[in-house]
């Protein structure tokens, strides 16, 4: 047999019966059907997607971190790079100290008296990282800080002013102006002379052994003194007590005198708090012949000992001008209002490290003896209006100002991080209850409506907080309905030879509805002026299924005819039903939109507003589901609302 | 043309995003649409209609089910022809019992164009579906779906060698059925 006249089994089979389809058997779809009902029963709202509802959330976590974040930059104005060291004691007044240049090791580095002591202060500062706050109505009208062979008297003319001294000195003796407090490391006389100025930026109190200090003093009518009760603790050194003691007589007769006593700090009343965004305990004088060194002696400035020699570089110390910005937080017992006022500003010099060639270290250590002790010209009191650039840099000093540039960047984000934190943390969150009546207006009719809810209420101070509310609203039908006429029963009427007709019916279609629930969940932020205030935000609503009849009546205008002529095609879907809408697209969706409104406290406690919210964007997904939104949640509404604040309470970091 | 291929297929994709709505009328329709074709699959391999039918709809139940997976990328009909093919593959696997056998050549089988020619398809559908449940899954696996003999063997929990097997022995059942059925014919 000739192959040619066979077929393969397989392929006979395969070409017969493949693309072959079966009739549909009469109650296919039935069974079908109720199969679909027992699995997935009709009528089941659009699944709520978490994943996009998660987005949204983190959407608008970021929205309230962006606003609050822009709000504490605003109330910064300090800004990058101007929070900075104030020497000494002052720099426990941070909150937590978190500097780098108080780290142990470094200060363990610089084996002098002061150092210990001011390492002391930034154990304790560390242990409690609590503020340490004198205020002029608890600060007495001369306050002694006596350090063992040494003592300082502080002179206190306004109890108006709350001076904060800087301590730990090897001096023991500071004058601070009744107008601010202010700490330096940089004492000289030729500049004191301008230290009243109100708010002016003057110090004293650290590196302090040279004359320059107490000559300083005399200008200053108001002196406050060192609070460090750690610094206090620790006892000066012999030699240093003996060289306290041996500052020329003249100088005995002038305001701030050294006397022997105990060292007395305050703590800060509870309610008042005092934020010193600086800090730095490594304050030395400038390398540039200018400074006396504070703490390091001149003729290791240059080269810290147990710090250099890696090969050919050596360490080298060296400063740069700094101003400390002291910011005080009043929080009044009764309103919790709180206050923030510039305390004190002050001008210092930062240390900065650096390796540099061993070949010119003997350059540096000899331009920073000519800084010695026995300088007094060296150490300046700086007004802040008086800070001159020095002149002159080196390309050191460039390199210096780099590395502040860069040292001050880092630090001052992560002040403003730490104190976000921790304004946040003291900022106090109201609970409370809202309710009131609303109405919303669609195809010109008026869908009144009440809500209830709870509300809570962040204060970040006496004019902004943040303000939310989680409530449900229930809105009641005033004859409004969803309408949806649509076309149907197409068929051709004639098909002649000049020209074609098919006619459709005109369906009523609507449906009714008895109420519409929403969850809402304003966010907004909330301005206060006296007892008005203003709110504005973002408006997240869950809009409920909702319960509807369908409803369908042939139209009046009854049967609608369409002629073509001839030789034009009947649109491809002249005889397909117009989308119309189901009751699936009453189904529940998530939107957002806007809210602006503004109120009035009758009390602290109880408050009335007006707002105005309208959904801009939710997620229908069908066509019929977007006609609903449009006709019935993206419409403006209009709510008042009565809050009564429950009470308050403070938030722990 | 162009516009009635693309008017029809954008018309499958509002089908296919109203099954995932959940909306009957658009499963309905889907369902309507896709059934001849579906059953004529079926068919191949179940005897009994009702039966054919159970199956079937349940390929189509897995199908509303999981038609949220559809990524509207490659035919919806190649998709939901596997997903009826494993409402199938799923039914064999637990009804019919299949005894080992080894084969170690397959014989190919031919027959007569002849014959061939005057076969109509209800015939040769009842020629395949006379064969035995076993040998007829086999056999249609491998030449209706194009499945190897390894596949199959995974699909039905069988060996190679018992797939082989059972494609031979269908093999040779319709060409006898077939050349018997042509010699009634002739008479």
């Amino acid at each position: 047999m000739d192959r040619k006249d066979m077929i393969h089994i397989d392929d006979l089979v395969r070409g017969q019966l493949s693309g072959r389809e079966e009739d549909e058997r009469p109650g296919a779809w039935l069974h079908m059907r109720e199969l679909l009902d027992k699995n997935i029963p009709a009528g089941t709202p659009v699944p709520f997607n978490w994943r996009r509802f998660g987005g949204y959330m983190a959407l608008l976590s970021l929205l309230t971190v962006m606003v609050t974040g822009g709000y504490m930059i605003m109330q910064n104005p300090s800004g990058p790079g101007s929070s900075s060291a104030v020497p000494g004691i002052a720099s426990s007044d941070m909150p937590v100290s978190s500097r780098a240049n108080n780290t142990p090791e470094t200060d363990a580095e610089i084996p002098t008296h002061t150092n210990i002591r001011e390492q002391a202060a930034n154990t304790q500062k560390n242990s409690d990282g609590n503020s340490i706050t004198i205020t002029a109505a608890s600060l007495p009208a001369t306050a002694r800080v006596t350090v063992p062979g040494m003592q300082a008297t502080a002179t206190v003319n306004s109890v108006s002013t709350k001076p904060v001294a800087a301590a730990g000195q090897q001096s023991g003796k500071t004058g601070i102006p009744a107008t601010g407090t202010a700490s330096s490391g940089n004492n000289t006389d030729g500049l004191h002379k301008e230290t009243n100025k109100p708010h002016a930026a003057l110090s004293s109190g650290s590196g302090s052994n040279t004359p320059s200090t107490r000559r300083a003093v005399p200008d200053i009518n108001n002196i406050a003194t060192q609070h460090n009760p750690v610094a206090a603790m620790i006892p000066v050194p012999e030699s240093l007590q003996t060289r306290a003691v041996q500052q020329p007589a003249s100088r005995q007769g002038q305001q701030a005198t050294a006397i022997a006593s105990p060292l007395r700090t305050q703590r800060s009343n509870p309610m008042q708090e005092q934020q010193d965004m600086t800090t730095t305990n490594r304050v030395v004088n400038s390398g540039d012949g200018y400074n006396t060194p504070s703490r390091i002696p001149a003729a290791t400035a240059g080269e810290l000992p147990g710090k250099h020699n890696a090969g050919n570089f050596v360490t080298h110390w060296d400063t740069v001008e700094k101003i400390n910005l002291v910011y005080r937080t009043v929080i009044d017992p009764i309103s919790r209002a709180r206050t923030r006022t510039l305390d004190t500003a002050s001008v210092e010099q930062m240390v900065v490290e650096k390796q540099v060639p061993a070949s010119r270290t003997f350059a540096t250590a000899e331009r920073k003896a000519s800084n010695s002790l026995l300088t007094p010209h060296s150490n300046a009191i700086l007004p802040a209006a008086g800070i001159q650039p020095i002149t002159g840099h080196t390309e050191e000093t460039a390199v210096q100002a780099k590395h502040s540039k860069q040292q001050r960047k880092g630090r001052s984000f992560q002040d403003m991080f730490m104190e976000t934190r921790y304004t946040l943390s003291q900022a106090p969150f109201y609970l409370g209850i809202t309710g009131g009546i609303n109405a919303m207006s669609s195809g010109g009719k008026i869908l009144p409506g009440i809500q209830l809810g709870l509300s809570g209420e962040l204060e970040l101070n006496e004019r902004w907080s943040v303000y939310t509310e989680l409530k449900y609203i229930n809105r009641f039908n005033n004859g409004k309905t969803i309408d949806n006429p649509y076309i149907d029963k197409a068929y051709l009427t004639s098909v002649g030879a000049t020209e074609t007709k098919y006619a459709r019916d005109s369906i009523n279609h609507y449906f009714n509805f008895s109420t519409i629930g929403t969850g809402n969940l304003p966010i907004t932020v909330k301005y206060s002026v006296n007892r008005l205030f203003l709110l504005a935000g973002v408006d997240i609503v869950y809009h409920f299924s909702m319960n509807a009849e369908e409803v369908s009546t042939i139209a009046a205008t009854g049967i609608r005819e369409t002629t073509i002529p001839a030789g034009q095609q009947l649109p491809a879907s002249w005889n397909q039903p117009e989308n119309m809408m189901q009751l699936n697209d009453l189904g529940a969706r998530l939107g957002i939109g806007y809210l602006l409104g503004a109120g009035y406290k009758a009390t602290p406690n109880l408050h009335l507003d007006l707002r105005l919210t309208h959904t801009l964007w939710d997620n229908a997904g069908t066509n019929g589901a977007k006609k609903v939104s449009g006709q019935l949640f993206k419409v403006p509404s209009l709510q008042f609302s009565l809050g009564y604040r429950l009470g308050g309470t403070r938030r722990t970091p | 043309m162009a516009y009635r291929v693309s008017s029809q297929t954008s018309e499958l994709e509002e089908l296919i995003r109203g099954c995932i709505r959940n909306e009957r009328s658009a499963q309905e329709q889907l369902y309507r649409l896709f059934y001849p074709r579906m059953m004529a699959v079926v068919r191949r391999y179940i005897n009994q209609d009702a039966q054919a039918e159970e199956i079937l709809n349940n390929g189509f139940l897995r199908a509303f089910q999981k038609v949220r997976q559809y990524t509207f990328q490659g035919s919806f009909e190649g998709w939901l022809r596997k997903i009826v093919f494993h409402a199938i593959s799923d039914y064999v696997k637990q009804n019919v019992r299949y005894t080992e056998q080894i084969v170690l050549v397959e014989k190919d089988q031919y027959i007569h164009k002849d014959h061939a020619d005057r076969l109509y398809y209800n015939q040769l559908l009842e020629l395949v579906r006379s064969l035995p449940d076993a040998t007829r899954a086999v056999f249609n696996m491998y030449v209706m779906e194009g499945f190897s003999h390894k596949e199959i063997g995974k699909l039905l929990g069988i060996s190679e060698g018992t797939s082989k097997w059972h494609l031979s022995e269908g093999r040779r059942i319709l060409k006898e059925k077939i050349e018997k059925l042509q010699l009634h014919i002739k008479r």
